[in-house]
């Protein structure tokens, strides 16, 4: 069972008295008038740490978790980062890629052209033979 | 042992801890009006800030779609460029210095370029930053590069009107269409270039400034530029692209260009995304995308080897006769399809600017003309539907000289007696058809007008196409029916004609001309097929087999003898209209066409010759019949039609090298 560090653990059960035992002064320590350490005053310093001990604990655990957060945040923010560079790379190299193949069309189409502006040639279709016309 | 430590007075620490705790609430208290301020009071501005500096909204321009004809070579497509500026903001006080260094990169005069940036400079209030780098292509191009008419050419220095002080360019244009090759090169010049600095012992804010400089001195935005790589052919039909006010960069503005300007231009991605500080996406903060569609590839009806053929064999007429315009429309009257369509002068759609816009003009689809007796086989064909004459029936042809309600009409230069129908076209009576007519009746001739299609455009889609010019016959002056009867009195385009031969090649069906044989997705897989459509039976089977032989005559034996055509069965009819300017006939003045089928029994081709303004003797039987000849003549053996008549003597034929019809080549061979 862990007990509260500012629960008091006399014999006294009864939640009413132990309203007035914590608000009524008179009932209050002496060594707070007399500043003395209180450590003498309730018991060894030992049993003190222990009952603190159990929520330091569950601080460093919550303040671990938020670290662990946070820094998991930062190594995801950082890999999504480096995913839209590469994003941005592809795409990058994807517009060049259709630049490079449309300038391959025009270049294309203007051979075609090219060769469709040549002279006509002048054949007599009726003296040609047949395998003639396989025009490589 | 320890010693024990020198307590204080408790009331001492009360006020230590009191004025502590008071610091604390102090501070606190600070950064909570400071919190609220920011996130409360200052929220609305503060969250736009972030916004505009945060979010980007990038546009995607699509690319434009390809024109290819009806085998697939490409007629129009559309090549990657990169308009080059410079950044102001890095030129400032060392324009003379960047000049030099980036002018031979550019291939231009350092001087002019630094007077051009001095210019921009000047117009410029307090620099911004790297304003250029953030502006969007598209926001970036609408402010600083007004496309006019005609490009000029890539390697010449854009000049273009300089923004007003109010826009704050920062940026400006100094080349336009720059290859991306070039563009590379010139990079990777700039990446070596040390601009004057010793660049083995830098401070760092030196190697920033180099960075800079070697990163921003210049830097491109894509554009795109229209290439067509066969020039002036087809140029009427193609027409031509420029200043885009659509939101993408090419826009049409004439002919297919324009009129599918919608399907070629295809729709511009939105991509709404937030961006690092350096100005770099983050492509994980992609909000909203619509994805960039590249434009439809169209596919036309028209053969390419046809139509330089056409283009040929009109530019032989054009230098001879050296008419005002000569044009040619190519129909397969089956399907409707325009298998060429060529119109001279022409222009080139590269640099329509550099022609005379009368060149721009179609003349098959947007002018009207009052044709003649080309327009006699009309009215022919609505007597013999109508079975008021024969084709044998004699008609008196007056000698050449009749006179009708006190107007008189002549056959030129001839005086026939009796001539059958049929003769009556071949040698094209004028009186007799005005008899024909007058049997016809007002009403019956323009009904059968009106079912031909001649009131209206024939819909094609190409812009400003003419629907024609026909009175009501309410409005018809009494001797109007002998003038509508012979071609006068009334204005026909080139196509309707065309369109109207055609229903007769076609036994009566009127089809709409096709002009799109498909449109396909960018990728090139089909998405639309465009098939034939008819319009309406306009004449029965019987009439056109009967027109059709009459119009033979008019080349066995009319005055169309030119046209004929060997091996093969041609039926035309000729035209020589005197031209008029709208009250009178101006004299000298003729439009001289010849329409005709081949081959004749069943037609495959409906071929439309027109010169325009010849010369005064000149008639459509002795100019557009032979052009109608030589374009016969390679047109069936490029489209693999067989002869239909006695193999004639051996004479030459000319051939292209990628004549699609080989294979029947080697038919007609044997």
């Amino acid at each position: 069972m862990i007990s509260h560090p500012f629960q008091h653990t006399g014999p006294t059960s009864n939640p009413e008295s132990q309203y007035y035992h914590w608000n009524d002064p008179d009932l209050a320590p002496d060594y707070l008038d007399r500043g003395e350490d209180q450590s003498n005053a309730d018991g060894p310093p030992a049993r003190q740490s222990q009952r603190f001990l159990p929520w330091v604990c569950v601080a460093l655990a919550l303040f671990a978790m938020v670290v662990f957060s946070v820094v998991r945040e930062i190594q995801h923010n950082r890999e999504l980062y480096r995913m839209s560079q590469e994003v941005s790379v592809a795409e990058t190299q994807r517009r060049q890629c259709l630049e490079a193949l449309r300038m391959a069309e025009a270049r294309e189409a203007s051979l075609q052209a090219e060769l469709q502006g040549r002279p006509f040639l002048t054949r007599n279709v009726q003296v040609m033979p047949a395998n003639a016309l396989k025009l490589n | 042992m320890s010693t024990p430590r020198p307590r204080q007075p408790t009331g001492a620490r009360c006020l230590r801890l009191n004025l502590l705790l008071g610091l604390l609430f102090a501070l606190l208290t600070v950064v909570e009006w400071r919190l609220v301020h920011l996130q409360i009071l200052r929220h609305a501005e503060l969250e736009e800030k972030a916004e505009d500096y945060q979010h980007t909204t990038r546009t995607e321009q699509s690319w434009r779609g390809q024109i290819q004809d009806a085998s697939g070579r490409r007629l129009a497509l559309t090549v990657p460029v990169k308009d080059v500026f410079a950044d102001l903001s890095v030129w400032t006080n060392r324009v003379e210095l960047l000049a030099s260094i980036v002018a031979p990169l550019l291939g231009t005069n350092a001087a002019s370029l630094a007077q051009r940036v001095h210019q921009s400079l000047q117009g410029r209030n307090p620099p911004t930053a790297t304003d250029a780098r953030r502006t969007s292509a598209g926001d970036l191009l609408g402010k600083l590069r007004p496309q006019p008419v005609g490009s000029p050419p890539a390697d010449s220095l854009v000049s273009l009107d300089l923004p007003t002080a109010e826009a704050q360019p920062a940026a400006v244009l100094l080349m336009r269409g720059v290859a991306p090759a070039t563009w590379t090169s010139i990079q990777e010049a700039l990446a070596r270039e040390t601009f004057g600095l010793h660049t083995n012992r830098l401070s760092s804010r030196q190697r920033a400034l180099l960075k800079s400089l070697r990163r921003w001195t210049l830097f491109a935005l894509d554009d795109q530029r229209r290439y067509y790589p066969y020039g002036e052919s087809l140029a009427q039909v193609l027409g031509f692209v420029g200043t885009a006010t659509n939101g993408h960069l090419l826009q049409g503005k004439w002919g297919l260009e324009a009129s599918l300007d919608g399907l070629l231009a295809g729709q511009n991605g939105v991509c709404a995304s937030s961006q690092d500080a350096a100005g770099n996406e983050l492509a994980f903060c992609r909000t909203t995308e619509l994805p960039v569609r590249d434009g439809a590839r169209v596919v036309l009806t028209v053969d390419l080897t046809l139509q330089q053929v056409v283009e040929q064999a009109l530019a032989k007429v054009v230098a001879r006769y050296h008419p005002t315009n000569a044009s040619c429309v190519i129909v397969k009257p089956s399907t409707g399809e325009v298998l060429a369509l060529a119109s001279l002068p022409a222009f080139s759609p590269q640099l329509p600017g550099a022609s005379p816009p009368a060149g721009w003009r179609n003349h098959v689809i947007s002018d009207r003309y009052e044709v003649g007796s080309v327009f006699k086989v009309i009215t022919l064909a609505a007597a013999l539907d109508r079975g008021v004459v024969t084709l044998e029936e004699p008609i008196f042809c007056e000698h050449g000289h009749w006179t009708y309600l006190k107007s008189t009409l002549r056959d030129d230069d001839h005086h026939y007696g009796y001539l059958s129908v049929e003769d009556c076209l071949a040698k094209s009576s004028n009186i007799g058809f005005a008899k024909i007519g007058l049997r016809v009746g007002a009403n019956a001739l323009y009904n059968s007008i009106l079912q031909f299609g001649f009131d209206r455009p024939t819909r094609l889609p190409l812009p400003y196409e003419t629907g024609g010019f026909i009175r009501r016959p309410a409005d018809w002056p009494p001797t109007s029916i002998t003038r509508v009867a012979i071609g006068h009195e009334l204005a026909v385009s080139q196509l309707q004609l065309a369109m109207a031969y055609a229903a007769i090649a076609n036994g009566g069906v009127l089809m709409r001309p096709l002009l799109v044989k498909q449109l396909n997705h960018a990728d090139g897989s089909l998405w639309i097929k465009c098939g034939p459509q008819p319009v309406r039976r306009v004449v029965t089977p019987e009439t056109t087999r009967l027109v059709r032989e009459a119009m033979r005559a008019v080349v066995e034996h009319g005055t169309g003898q030119l046209a004929a055509l060997p091996g093969y069965s041609v039926a035309g009819k000729t035209g020589t209209a005197q031209k008029s300017d709208g009250h009178r006939i101006i004299p000298g003045h003729f439009y001289c066409s010849f329409v005709g089928l081949v081959p004749a029994d069943k037609p495959e081709l409906v071929i439309a010759v027109a010169v325009d303004d010849p010369g005064n003797t000149a008639y459509g039987g002795t100019v557009a019949a032979p052009v109608f000849r030589e374009i016969a003549e390679h047109a069936v053996v490029l489209l693999g039609i067989h002869p239909d008549q006695a193999p004639v003597p051996s004479r030459p034929l000319v051939l292209t090298r990628d004549a699609p019809a080989a294979p029947s080549l080697v038919a007609l061979a044997h």
